[in-house]
């Protein structure tokens, strides 16, 4: 994008050196607003995680779009697929199985923790029971949303590919 | 690995590392760590270099198998 250009390097090296320190910055930043999250769920009993999700779900975003419009989703599945043995749709499919299991853990562990102070049964009670309903909301939920998106993105970056690949003559 | 020719060929042409650098619009650093094998440049960086060089991509950045 032209806005990122404006100091144009003519050093590859420096460049790719940059590039390095952006990604690993990206890491920290997503590191740091999980932890915040993390922190503030099980220490606060009111807890305001609204900018911590907006930056998180704000660099997602871009990067999949952008990756989407670069053509470089579908390469990097494309790749994947000649190399794995089990398909990047697949994966798709236990990702969203994985997340949602984890949402439904971290759920019934915070209501356990959180509501259930009296005694151990009453923990263990309140664990299964936010952890169950959770599975049963975000399971699918997540798997259905893992699956469509990769199938659009997929879809969309193979479209975005091939134009560039078009010779205009 | 290091590349000999490459220095060589600039030394050849009387070129220090930072004036080879100033042709080709990188950093000295660079064509340093490129004459001591720790990177790697892309075909447009070699060929920049080739060409400032008056030398052929065989010529500076084909190893031959030993």
């Amino acid at each position: 994008m032209n806005w990122f250009n404006r100091n144009k390097l003519t050093d590859e090296r420096i460049v790719n050196l940059k590039n390095q320190i952006y990604r690993e910055a990206y890491l920290l930043i997503t590191i740091i607003c999980s932890a915040s999250i993390i922190l503030k769920i099980f220490l606060q009993e009111d807890p305001s995680t609204l900018t911590e999700v907006i930056v998180l779900l704000a660099g997602g975003i871009y990067y999949g779009v952008r990756s989407v419009m670069l053509g470089i989703y579908s390469e990097e599945v494309e790749v994947h697929d000649r190399e794995s043995k089990t398909p990047y749709s697949r994966k798709t499919v236990w990702s969203g199985l994985a997340i949602g299991l984890g949402i439904a853990l971290f759920f019934g562990i915070r209501s356990a923790l959180l509501y259930g102070k009296s005694d151990l049964q009453t923990q263990v009670w309140y664990f299964f029971l936010v952890f169950a309903v959770s599975l049963i909301i975000y399971l699918p939920f997540f798997i259905a949303f893992q699956v469509t998106v990769h199938h659009w993105a997929n879809k969309a970056s193979k479209k975005f590919a091939e134009s560039d690949l078009r010779d205009p003559e | 690995m290091k590349n000999l020719k490459l220095k060589l060929a600039r030394v050849e042409k009387d070129l220090s590392q930072d004036e080879l650098a100033k042709l080709v619009g990188v950093s000295r650093q660079t064509i340093g760590l490129i004459e001591l094998g720790k990177y790697n440049p892309s075909l447009s960086l070699c060929i920049a270099i080739c060409k400032a060089l008056s030398r052929t991509l065989d010529d500076l950045f084909w190893e031959e198998e030993s």
